[in-house]
């Protein structure tokens, strides 16, 4: 009954023009001796027809593409978003070349849409900001946006388009938790069998490293659109293998079994790299020996570490030692063939740039031919944004240089932690090599900021307005009024009024030393009313 | 036309299966509730790692009302520090409320602000409904004249004052003059204000509007004790106030149709298990509490309102 149900469904979607595919993947790579990297990625993809009439896309048909994602791509007019969020530092000497797109620590968000003009897209930004909050769970409200980027910053953004415009912002502070996963599973086809029932956050979160992404892209031909998606989580775990010396299965790994297949995707693999980079693809669709609705475990064979392809590094470091001045370098070492690589580094507005005196400095046959650009956004609170472009020999280790100072800022800028620190974010590197190109991350560096005493001008306010009050209140009235003659008339107004002023200080002094609470006193005073009004 | 004669059936259908004879005795002893959904603003205003009991309070009840029937959409949750991932979190991805408790932080919970965006002004701004047009849905408390409204507070307070991230005050004012705003643009039906923290009950004392029936967790001179203890993680892991709560909805508030009344649950945390005397604020709410189900706050079942005259519905409606 089930299948014909499907075979109806896949009827009726061909009769309207459309075709959707799901596909599911997880990649394990043993990459050090006590270390896993594990790979899920989910692809979606589906191509409609629009309606003759209007332009706008309007699709109301889905059978495995979230229409949640359908409705962003088409209200924002987007033609490519890119969503990561990690947690960690991917180490790029023991675990090769990072997931792409590369994640850097933190959240980040690379859009691509139509829009008119630069101020209308500034506004679509923020929306679809507060629509991923909506759909990822994620908090990134304040990410700082720096406009199109002229330098590539991600692999899958390196096509340049006409009439499109470019949006780029990291916020390096952002945690992503259970709750981000949780979200990025619903939008999949298979939400509680196929691979999905292994991501679950009892095992993921307790890793070295995670990260997850979320790409959509669409491309409309005429009539004929084509939407496509592409959820991915990656970690690196612990290596349940005892260094290779044992054989084991997805329940050590994950703490749990595989669930049922997930029938009405295209494919869903296993892949698990060998030593030499050769790849050992199972499809559990392709499984005979299970039934197909009971939960399965899948053993795996002692496998030696995966070999790493070399890959350019990058890592940030910051130097400087007092409050005022800072240093930020990037250092990137190039692998043993000559390589473009294309760097952009966001600068927050908390800390001032010396424009002046940003270089670069490298080893091996002096400094390359840099092209560079710099765009500084308008609005005071709005990024700096640097970006490079170079070609590095062989081995080649250049560093960029980039002092600034570092200011008090306004009382209602400091974060709530202040004394925790503010990031700057991670500097992007884009490496072009012949045969293929792939971007890598560094990591984000926390910046010590002055911060000021904040109850301190409470402080000195309470302080000054007490000293004033007292030295023209009392004391100047006393000083005075002591000195004076005697005047026969009689002054019981003059007495009754000292008399008040004196009860106050008293009252006020008693109340300083006994610590007694300003609301307990009005809380007194009204009861005490209270009790009157009840005598009457 | 159509869809008046459906609500019309829909209510017959659900009457026909209320009206046996217990259910309705059982009735008797109750009011009849005038809300038709129920919401939840459940705020954990305090940040760092050390306040992980204030963290495992809000996802203890956010647990309670989920499984008496308040959706998830309708569950405002605010987090202000990520104690599941931090990194001192000897479990990662996991909050429990008790040593030998459940992990309260599985794949089923949806924080809707957490960070630095649980501020004093957001707080204000679900409640009053003044948001950025860009805001999500799940970010806003979307209530009617028909909502039944719980809002939870936990965090460190102090007199006349709730401190949210270490850096701001919600004062007792703010929440008097937020709720006035709700009252005065029709945005609740009944609401339940809860303070948990020292001296809560001085958050509640300005708060006049009508029907509003407000709980702490103690005195205005009082402090409120937190419960339990987990060395293994080394911090306390949930107060004394919400723990009783929570067993109290537990225990006795099994299911929707639970005859435990709202007097049943102010005297769930008397002041020996406490160690602080629980505050409650009646005199603007017009029901008897003990003819209340403590169901209206934690709970919601879909009820129906009966319509006795034809109403129908103009293009402006479905537009």
């Amino acid at each position: 009954m089930r299948e014909l149900i499907g075979s109806l469904l896949v009827l009726v979607s061909f009769a309207y023009g459309l075709i959707e595919h799901f596909d599911e993947k997880v990649t394990l790579t043993p990459v050090r001796n006590n270390e896993l990297r594990i790979r899920f990625s989910d692809r979606f993809e589906s191509i409609y027809v629009t309606s003759v009439e209007s332009n706008i896309a309007e699709v109301n048909d889905f059978l495995t593409f979230p229409r949640i994602i359908q409705e962003l791509l088409n209200r924002y007019t987007v033609h490519k978003l890119t969503v990561t969020m990690a947690h960690g530092r991917w180490n790029l000497d023991e675990w090769g070349l990072p997931p792409q797109p590369s994640a850097p620590a933190g959240a980040q968000v690379f859009a691509e849409f139509e829009a008119d003009g630069e101020k209308d897209a500034n506004e679509r930004m923020k929306f679809l900001v507060e629509a991923l909050n909506g759909v990822l769970c994620t908090s990134i409200s304040h990410i700082k946006v720096v406009t199109a980027p002229d330098f590539v910053v991600l692999e899958n953004h390196k096509n340049q388009k006409r009439n499109i415009l470019k949006r780029y912002g990291v916020l390096s502070g952002e945690t992503t938790c259970t709750e981000n996963l949780t979200r990025l599973r619903k939008l999949l086809a298979c939400k509680e069998n196929g691979l999905s029932t292994l991501l679950h956050p009892s095992k993921l979160y307790n890793s070295v490293y995670h990260s997850s992404h979320l790409v959509i892209e669409q491309q409309c031909e005429k009539i004929q659109c084509e939407a496509k998606m592409e959820v991915g989580v990656t970690v690196v775990t612990r290596n349940p293998s005892q260094k290779g010396q044992r054989p084991w299965s997805f329940a050590d790994v994950f703490d749990r079994k595989l669930g049922s297949q997930c029938k009405i995707a295209r494919s869903s693999q296993i892949d698990i790299i060998g030593p030499s980079g050769e790849i050992t693809t199972t499809d559990i669709r392709n499984l005979t020996a299970i039934s197909g609705a009971d939960p399965f475990d899948v053993s795996i064979p002692t496998a030696a570490i995966a070999q790493k392809r070399s890959v350019v590094k990058a890592w940030s470091s910051q130097g400087g030692f007092e409050q005022q001045h800072g240093m930020l370098t990037v250092h990137i070492t190039n692998d043993y063939s000559a390589s473009k690589i294309q760097v952009t580094q966001i600068i927050p507005c908390y800390v001032h740039l010396r424009y002046s005196r940003i270089h670069w400095k490298c080893d091996k046959g002096g400094n390359p031919t840099i092209v560079k650009v710099l765009k500084n956004s308008k609005g005071s609170e709005a990024p700096t944004l640097l970006q490079y472009k170079m070609s590095l020999s062989a081995g080649q280790t250049c560093e960029l240089i980039i002092p600034f100072d570092k200011h008090l800022l306004r009382l209602e800028q400091y974060p709530p932690d202040a004394n925790h620190g503010m990031h700057i974010p991670a500097s992007s590197v884009f490496v072009e090599k012949s045969q293929f190109s792939y971007s890598i991350h560094s990591n984000a560096i926390l910046v010590l900021l002055p911060v000021p005493d904040f109850s301190m001008p409470f402080n000195v306010i309470c302080f000054v307005a007490t000293a004033f009050a007292l030295v023209f209140g009392p004391i100047q009235l006393y000083s005075t009024l002591w000195l004076a003659p005697v005047v026969k008339k009689s002054q019981w107004g003059r007495k009754v009024h000292r008399a008040i002023l004196l009860v106050i200080i008293v009252f006020c002094l008693y109340a300083h030393m006994m610590d007694i609470n300003l609301n307990e006193v009005r809380r007194g005073i009204e009861t005490y009313f209270e009790k009157l009004n009840e005598l009457k | 036309m159509r869809h008046v004669l459906l609500i019309f059936s829909a209510i017959i259908g659900s009457q026909a299966v209320l009206n046996t004879g217990l259910q309705l005795k059982i009735d008797e002893l109750f009011d009849t509730p005038g809300h038709t959904n129920n919401w939840a603003v459940l705020v954990c205003t305090s940040k760092f790692w050390f306040n992980y009991r204030h963290v495992s309070n809000v996802l203890a009840l956010y647990h309670s009302i989920k499984r008496l029937g308040v959706p998830d959409s309708n569950i405002i949750m605010m987090l202000a520090e990520d104690v599941p991932c931090n990194s001192r979190n000897p479990r990662p991805g996991t909050v429990y409320a008790a040593r030998a408790g459940a992990n309260l932080y599985g794949s089923d919970v949806e924080v809707d602000y957490r960070g630095e965006e649980v501020t004093v002004e957001n707080f204000i701004r679900i409640l009053t409904g003044r948001h950025h047009p860009a805001t999500p849905r799940s970010k806003r408390l979307l209530t009617d004249h028909q909502s039944n409204v719980l809002i939870y507070l936990t965090g460190h307070g102090g007199d006349s004052f709730m401190k949210f991230q270490d850096s701001e005050e919600l004062t007792n004012v703010d929440l008097a003059y937020a709720v006035q705003t709700m009252f005065e643009d029709n945005r609740y039906h009944e609401m339940l204000v809860i303070a948990d923290s020292c001296r809560s009950a001085s958050m509640y004392e300005w708060i006049d509007s009508p029907n509003v029936l407000s709980l702490s967790s103690s005195l205005t001179h009082e402090e409120s004790y937190s419960y339990d203890v987990d060395t293994d993680i080394g911090v306390y892991v949930i107060d004394r106030y919400t723990h009783y709560t929570v067993n109290f909805l537990n225990n006795k508030v099994k299911a929707l149709n639970s005859s435990a009344n709202m007097q049943d649950y102010i005297d769930s945390c008397p002041a020996r298990k406490c160690l602080s005397n629980t505050g409650v604020r009646k005199d603007h709410y017009p029901k008897d509490v003990k003819r209340v189900r403590v169901t209206d706050f934690f709970g919601s079942s879909r009820i129906f309102q009966h319509l006795s005259e034809e109403i129908v519905l103009d293009d402006e409606f479905w537009a």
